[in-house]
């Protein structure tokens, strides 16, 4: 929650930034003549609205939630990216520098936030009675930002997106590999936008045993559920459709459902099953939520 | 026409940093009248009244609802169902028209009053015309506005925001 917190207080300050120069984004009047292929401009997008979101991660969410995205690039194509309030685990706060476009597809070079961080506590009873101390040990990890190569491509109403990101900011431990890739389409019914996406996204053993392997310190309790663990690179699989409307030319009605198949690799890890018993706690990530947004 | 002359006269001499000019005017008018050249005068004074005096005939209103059309993308099409009421001082013959097209959306004889509605898609404002169809002279206008949430630029939408 602090992580969420921090991320849309990191957002914000990043749409403070934004403000100036796209205050004048959904104006009608302010129509940009540049080249139809320039990817310089932006937008920054403030909701509000309700979120359901079960997942393995964190407690069950079930009520208002805010929401902010946004974009801009700068005419020398270094790009600042926040999004938060949707699809956390994944992308945060990106800065990247877009080197060369052609008339369907832009490539990146890529700074991303590969993997959240993560708080994990484990309470040990040392002696025989439930009166007995009870030993919290923590399982922490820092957020993983990744360096990699991204290109997108549009067709029409369809985007196709891969990453490939070979190098790790954390020094916690070795350069993993983090990739997706997307396939989106997106549908217009009189003024309303439907759209579907599905995505693969892939983290390396590195990544995944860095965050999901059981520490020595709490292998050493002898505990039966929680032993060794080794994890391999696995796949999520993401689904999403949704749909947009344009309430007035500042404020966007949006809904979405969206569902995550989390990679065996990491809902079968020892750590994540001890989870999975909590009470409001999934396997995989199931959200679905309404906002209204106002887009500057 | 002699009242409206005298009528824009007195609106002309009373417009404050013109009263120097206006004595002037009248010094000349003294002139011209002993010149005998009175008649020059007033027919001038009568031509500019003719076509600066307010038009009492047949005022003409023109409503329309809504008057801005919101797409999500720009260059999308945005639908949007328009009404349009107009109103007229004297009854006539009336044509609506669109610059979406050349030939008018309708027409109205011998009234004064009339209503239009049409679900209209469009990518670009759209003006709508309101014109007394036998003089052709008297015409009223309404813009149906496009607006959108995000710029044409999408594709540096689309290469992070996916959905």
């Amino acid at each position: 929650m602090n992580t969420n917190v921090r991320g849309i207080i990191s957002g914000l300050l990043l749409g403070a930034v934004l403000l100036n120069p796209v205050s004048s984004y959904a104006d009608e009047a302010k129509v940009d003549s540049s080249d139809e292929n320039s990817r310089s401009g932006g937008y920054l997008k403030i909701g509000y609205g309700y979120k359901y979101e079960e997942t393995p991660f964190h407690d069950k969410k079930d009520g208002g939630a805010l929401f902010l995205s946004g974009r801009y690039q700068f005419e020398n194509g270094i790009y600042i990216e926040a999004s938060h309030g949707a699809n956390e685990l994944s992308i945060g706060n990106s800065v990247g520098y877009n080197f060369y476009n052609t008339e369907h597809w832009s490539f990146d070079l890529h700074g991303m936030q590969a993997h959240g961080s993560t708080e994990m506590g484990f309470g040990f009873n040392n002696g025989n009675s439930e009166n007995s101390d009870i030993e919290i040990l923590h399982m922490d990890g820092k957020y993983t930002r990744m360096l990699g190569l991204r290109t997108t491509g549009t067709y029409d109403q369809a985007t196709i997106q891969f990453i490939f990101a070979p190098y790790s900011f954390n020094d916690e431990y070795d350069d993993g590999i983090f990739a997706s890739a997307w396939i989106g389409r997106s549908w217009q019914l009189k003024n309303w936008e439907l759209h579907a996406l599905v995505g693969v996204t892939y983290r390396s053993e590195e990544i995944n045993n860095y965050y999901y392997s059981t520490s020595d310190e709490i292998i050493a309790k002898n505990e039966p559920q929680l032993g060794p663990y080794q994890a391999d690179g696995g796949f999520d699989v993401v689904t999403q459709v949704g749909v947009s409307y344009p309430v007035s030319k500042n404020v966007l009605f949006e809904s979405y459902l969206r569902y995550t198949d989390v990679s065996d690799e990491v809902s079968q890890s020892p750590v994540m099953r001890a989870f999975s018993k909590i009470d409001g706690r999934a396997e995989n990530v199931t959200e679905f939520g309404f906002l209204f947004s106002y887009v500057f | 026409m002699s009242l409206n002359s005298a009528f824009f006269l007195a609106m002309y001499f009373n417009g404050g940093d013109k009263m120097k000019i206006s004595v002037k005017i009248h010094q000349k008018i003294a002139s011209l009248l002993r010149d005998n050249r009175i008649i020059n005068l007033w027919l001038l004074v009568g031509f500019v009244a003719m076509n600066t005096a307010p038009t009492a005939a047949n005022e003409l209103t023109l409503k329309l609802k809504p008057s801005q059309c919101v797409a999500i993308h720009q260059g999308k099409t945005c639908y949007v169902d328009v009404e349009l009421l107009w109103q007229a001082q004297d009854k006539g013959e009336y044509c609506l028209y669109s610059s979406q097209q050349t030939d008018p959306l309708k027409c109205w004889s011998k009234s004064d009053n009339g209503r239009f509605e049409r679900e209209v898609l469009a990518r670009k404002n759209v003006l709508f015309r309101l014109r007394e169809s036998k003089t052709g002279g008297v015409t009223i206008s309404k813009e149906l506005e496009m607006a959108w949430i995000y710029k044409r630029n999408a594709k540096s939408r689309s290469t992070w925001r996916m959905f």
